[in-house]
């Protein structure tokens, strides 16, 4: 098995919770949702990847945009917002993801334990 | 234009091309909003050369089949057609073996379906050949369309009864494989990746 297919996999997995938690807050367009990501190693998609998954995302009604042209734009900008569908959504996988983090960090440090000081 | 904006030009006009099953709004939305952000990338790196703007697209014919299978499938799923969810999960076939097993076994359920319906035609057009048929000697239980020499010698269970029993098997088989499909169709846009 190789580790970046993995971490490719993990990546993916991630990806539409990270959008999410982007848009809990304020507006974003899509360049700035993947620079933002970028920051973030173990999150980082690439530009491609982002729009498939935005779609998605706005046909399961998770998100919605609107259409606007800033004034340091060099061509109009699709922002994306969370709906309150998205809203309950992410509160879901928030948990979900808490749940899954401890569990698998408490499995880890009971197999460490156990295979003993090296 | 220079050789990027030539780039980003003809990359737009593939991948429109490409989506022209979509909608025309659609269509049109998903093309600006890739436009502007190659465009938007360009002018913060004039330095790159038009391969690095859209090597994380890669082919615009291969981007646009991203788009267009999750539109499908969300289309079929709208639909509640059972032929629109079959054509899409048949699509689907050589995605692994779940999407190669289900399509398969869906597929197979339709056809029953439809088999058990054409016993309501062929129960007109051969009312002593269609039936549900029993024997003990030799043994027999069978559903449907038999030779002569079957027909004489096994008992037509329902006779004429067939026909609105085999209206009521024909549209219940349908109305659970649709549902199913529907399930399996929801699972398998789930499972398709970005």
């Amino acid at each position: 098995m190789h580790l970046e297919r993995w971490k490719s996999q993990l990546r993916k997995g991630a990806a539409e919770m990270a959008v999410l938690a982007l848009l809990l807050s304020e507006e974003r367009y899509g360049l700035e949702i993947t620079k933002i990501l970028q920051r973030f190693p173990g999150l980082e998609i690439s530009d491609g990847t982002l729009y498939p998954l935005l779609n998605r995302l706005q046909r399961a009604g998770k998100i919605r945009s609107t259409w606007r042209h800033d004034e340091d734009a060099v061509h109009p900008r699709k922002y994306y917002r969370i709906t309150d569908d998205g809203r309950t959504f992410f509160g879901e996988m928030r948990q979900a993801w808490r749940l899954f983090a401890s569990d698998l960090t408490a499995l880890m440090e009971e197999a460490k334990h156990e295979a003993g000081p090296k | 234009m220079k050789p990027a904006q030539n780039e980003i030009s003809r990359f737009v006009q593939r991948f429109r091309w490409a989506l022209k099953s979509l909608p025309k709004e659609e269509r049109e939305d998903l093309v600006r909003e890739i436009e502007g952000h190659l465009k938007e990338r360009q002018a913060e790196n004039p330095d790159w050369d038009a391969a690095a703007l859209v090597k994380d697209f890669g082919q615009p014919e291969d981007y646009a089949r991203r788009f267009l299978q999750d539109y499908l499938i969300s289309s079929a799923l709208v639909s509640n057609s059972g032929l629109r969810m079959m054509t899409q999960a048949l699509r689907l076939f050589h995605k692994g073996v779940f999407a190669f097993t289900g399509s398969l076994i869906f597929l197979g359920l339709y056809t029953l379906a439809l088999s058990i319906l054409s016993l309501v035609v062929l129960k007109f057009l051969f009312p002593d050949r269609v039936g549900f048929w029993f024997s003990r000697d030799p043994p027999l239980l069978y559903y449907g369309f038999v030779n002569e020499q079957v027909a004489q010698k096994a008992l037509d269970l329902l006779g004429f009864w067939i026909v609105p029993v085999s209206l009521i098997l024909a549209v219940g088989i349908y109305q659970v494989t649709t549902l199913l499909l529907k399930k399996f169709l929801q699972s398998m846009r789930d499972r398709i990746p970005s």
